[in-house]
């Protein structure tokens, strides 16, 4: 398994501004109490997928509400974290870019952490699907 | 209306495969996995490859599919506040 994720979306201007600008829009949206972007998967079967209700904590999170985002999505702080490195892959220029990058490319494939992450994601979900289901849908939708 | 916005639904999880396969199959797992986890990851790099991957007219159904389930989640939403509740 390829063990650099992160690292190649920062690398890229491109992919780092559209998630960056269409995570802001729907987090703007969210907060607005319009309907942002849809989940295809909860939408579709009823169930939320693992990402589910992140955009909420995230927002909580930047309130200050901790404890609410924590419980909305124990995850919402590694997002907020991604979404700030992108932020800065964006504004960056080429060189200082390539550098954080490189930085990242050289964690991940040492610690393996984005697919580590990703397998902690997956657990969590699971984990909240399987102890409490119905109140984990009812909190996300 | 809420059925309406279900079969929308469903019907988004056809482009959205079909985007996720080609993720899998030009990016990997790990870019695969993120593309299951955030569906949002999935849209963005279909569109930013739509060109090269021959995916547009997929794109552009899934984008149409967005934009009605929005619609009608806020119609439906609308409906809703604006229709008298029957009181015994």
């Amino acid at each position: 398994m390829n063990r650099v994720l992160f690292a190649s979306l920062l690398g890229d201007r491109k992919m780092a501004t559209a998630i960056c600008g269409a995570a802001l829009l729907h987090l703007g949206c969210t907060a607005a109490g319009h309907f942002g972007w849809s989940c295809p998967i909860l939408s579709a079967s009823g169930v939320p997928c693992p990402g589910c209700g992140l955009s909420r904590a995230t927002l909580a999170l930047l309130r200050g509400e901790v404890r609410h985002a924590l419980t909305l999505h124990a995850f919402a702080p590694v997002l907020l974290g991604a979404l700030t490195l992108l932020f800065a892959a964006a504004v960056l220029g080429p060189e200082a870019r390539q550098r954080l990058s490189e930085i990242i490319r050289k964690i991940e494939m040492r610690t393996r952490i984005t697919a580590w992450m990703l397998l902690a994601l997956l657990a969590y979900w699971t984990l909240r699907l399987a102890l409490d289901g119905r109140q984990f849908i009812a909190l996300v939708t | 209306m809420p059925i309406l916005a279900k079969l929308v639904g469903l019907a988004s999880l056809v482009p959205f495969i079909i985007v996720l396969i080609k993720l899998f199959q030009q990016k990997g797992v790990l870019h695969g996995i993120l593309g299951i986890l955030c569906a949002l990851y999935t849209f963005i790099w279909g569109w930013i490859n739509a060109n090269t991957l021959n995916i547009k007219n997929v794109m552009i159904l899934w984008t149409v599919l967005i934009i009605a389930g929005a619609v009608l989640n806020i119609m439906f939403a609308s409906s809703a506040l604006t229709t008298p509740q029957l009181v015994p």
